[in-house]
This record gives C-alpha cells, sequence and structure tokens, in this order.
C-alpha cells in the first residue's frame, strides 16, 4: 500500500510539473494535439498506480516524452504556419452575413442544436443578430453581431471615455504582492504610506487593491 | 524566450528518455551476457559429473541475479523479473539433492527468460507494433 502511496505522489508531482511546462494555454484551451497529451496523461500515470508490477520509469518516461513532444510541436507550430494548419486545423465561418454555411455546418458535424445553444450561451436568441460566426480551432463558436445588435460604447456615443487601468491585488493577506506593485507603477513605500495615512498595519490588511491613478481599497482581516 | 527554453527543456528531456532507453537494453544485454555464460558453464559442469561445481555456479548465478533485478526492476515489468528469480533461488536446492532433470531444465527456462526480457525491451517492429 505504501508503494501505491508513494508512487502517487510521485506521479501528481511528474503530472503537476508537466502541465506547468506546457503552459498556461494548456489549462484555458485545447487543441487537438493538446487534448491528446492531456487524455493520454491521465491514463499513462493511472497504469503505474493501479498496477505495482509496472515500474514507475514506465509511466514517467511516456509522460515526460509526451510533454516534451507537445512543446515541440507547438514550437514547430510557431514558426510555421503550413505546420500549425496542419496539426490545428483551420477556423472555420459558419455564419457570414446573417447566411448560415450549411456545407461548413454539415463538414463540422455541427447541428443545429449546438449552433443555437453556442449563440445562447453568448446572449444571442435570434439568429438575425449574428453578421458573423466563427469556429475556432479549439471548437468554441465566437460572433460578430450586426452593427445595429451590438452593445453601445462610449465611442458611438461620442462620450470621452478616461483611460484607467483595472485595479490589481497589491497586499494579500498581510504580505505585499510584488507585480501588482510593479503593475500599477507603485513602490511599498507608497502602499505603506497609504496603510499609515488610513490606520493600518500591513499585517492586519486581508487584500488591498490599488489602480494606476491610485485609487484605492482596503479590506481588514477578520479577527480569529 | 521563454518558449526557446522550454524546447531546449522539452529536446533535453526526450535525449534523456533515449539514453535511459540505451541504458536500460545495455544493461538488459549485460545482465542476459553473464547470465548465459554462467548457465553454460553449469550446464558443462552437470555434463561432467560435477554436481559440487554446478552447485556453487548456481550460487553464483543466484547472487548475481540478485544484484541485477535491484536495478532491472527500473524498467522491467516485476513480474518477469519475479519468475526468474524464482527459477534462480532454486537452482542450488535441485542440484543439492540430485535433482538434475529439474535442474537442468530450470536452467533452460532461465535463459528463456532472460532471452524474452531482452527481446521485449528491444525496439524492433514486431514490439512497436
Amino acid at each position: 500500500m505504501y508503494i501505491v502511496f508513494f508512487r502517487t505522489i510521485l506521479l501528481y508531482i511528474l503530472i503537476v510539473f508537466s502541465l506547468r511546462l506546457m503552459g498556461k494555454r494548456q489549462l484555458g484551451e485545447l487543441q487537438p494535439s493538446e487534448l491528446v497529451v492531456t487524455i493520454l496523461i491521465s491514463n499513462i500515470a493511472s497504469l503505474p498506480i493501479e498496477d505495482t508490477n509496472i515500474p514507475l520509469t514506465a509511466g514517467a518516461v511516456p509522460i515526460l516524452v509526451l510533454v516534451a513532444f507537445e512543446i515541440i510541436i507547438s514550437t514547430l507550430s510557431l514558426k510555421s504556419l503550413k505546420f500549425r494548419r496542419l496539426i490545428t486545423g483551420n477556423t472555420k465561418i459558419i455564419i457570414k452575413d446573417g447566411a448560415i454555411d450549411q456545407k461548413i455546418l454539415k463538414e463540422l458535424r455541427f447541428s443545429i442544436d449546438d449552433l443555437m445553444e453556442e449563440l445562447r450561451s453568448q446572449d444571442v436568441f435570434d439568429l438575425r443578430e449574428v453578421q458573423l460566426a466563427i469556429v475556432e480551432t479549439g471548437g468554441q463558436i465566437n460572433i460578430f453581431k450586426r452593427p445595429g445588435k451590438q452593445e453601445v460604447t462610449a465611442e458611438m456615443l461620442n462620450i470621452k471615455a478616461v483611460d484607467s487601468s483595472p485595479p490589481v491585488v497589491v497586499i494579500s493577506d498581510g504580505e505585499f504582492i510584488n507585480e501588482g506593485i510593479a503593475f500599477c507603477n507603485s513602490s511599498k513605500e507608497k502602499i505603506n504610506e497609504i496603510l499609515k495615512q488610513e490606520g493600518y498595519e500591513l499585517s492586519k490588511v486581508f487584500i488591498m487593491t490599488l489602480d494606476a491613478s491610485g485609487d484605492y481599497y482596503i479590506v481588514k482581516k477578520e479577527k480569529g | 524566450m521563454i518558449k526557446i527554453k522550454r524546447t531546449i527543456f522539452a529536446a533535453a528531456i526526450i535525449i534523456f528518455a533515449l539514453a535511459f532507453g540505451a541504458a536500460a537494453l545495455y544493461i538488459i544485454d549485460d545482465t542476459k551476457t553473464s547470465i548465459t555464460c554462467i548457465i553454460n558453464d553449469i550446464e558443462r559442469s552437470v555434463e561432467n559429473k560435477n554436481y559440487n561445481k554446478a552447485h556453487e555456479l548456481s550460487n553464483k548465478l543466484n547472487e548475481y541475479w540478485q544484484s541485477r533485478e535491484e536495478i532491472l526492476v527500473y524498467f522491467v515489468r516485476h513480474h518477469e523479473l519475479d519468475e526468474l528469480t524464482s527459477a534462480a533461488s532454486r537452482l542450488p536446492h535441485l542440484i543439492k539433492h540430485g535433482d538434475v532433470a529439474e535442474f537442468t531444465a530450470e536452467c533452460e527456462k532461465i535463459l528463456t527468460l532472460i532471452n524474452h526480457i531482452m527481446e521485449s525491451e528491444m525496439p524492433y517492429l514486431k514490439n512497436i507494433l
């Protein structure tokens, strides 16, 4: 039982390391080749855990090779458009100027229900609202609404909008977040000054957000 | 830059995997050669009815196999190794009690098993497919 226990821990560490090595893209959106690697890794990892007759290396080596191969393939895809097309395929336009391309829909084996479901998930209930719909290589559908159906923007109304950066976390659970401080061009000294001004101690701050204009929001830690 | 670094790391992993495979094959081949050599000596001793030497050699084989098994467990399926361990551990007792026929049969079994381990690890098309 201890063998299974230690093997599980080792493989867990290896898989976390492998997914980190593959990069953030892997976790968010799966391209066909990435989906294959993910499925294979989960299957391969389970074999040496379940069967102690199988050496751990028989699970670890294929996982590492798959990850390495995936990285090499993605690097090659980045360098060659032809290779990228071969591996990830092309995007497909399924609605153009409001007209559904039934041939492409059939080619992609997308039913009208799949299409409508995807449109509804993007708050589109009337097909006539869509000017352009594209099926991405990862399978998700992105739409561009007709001009008359698009959300009103400040630009459309000729309102001058002030450029602002979003607030970022600069203190989390009593500790400075250096990336956040750098993002809003601030410094620890400046933040300490704000804390002093507001009567807070760094260790007592649960979260503090700050934006580039200097606007901040502080949440104090709860007692206990 | 990070992508390039990752690519180099990925290439290093591939090289490591290939080197690991080559090292595994080398160790299995070396083990196979040594075992075949000892078994041949044992069989010659048995043919010459020198059972004391056969007993001595079978002990030597057993010790050698135990030391090798510790390394082979890292890359060979354990049940194949267990079978060979079981056969090797029987040899000294069989010859000690004069069961020559069974002893010779076990020697052949060991040869077959080690050859099978080597054959099944070779990157031949029949093994890959």
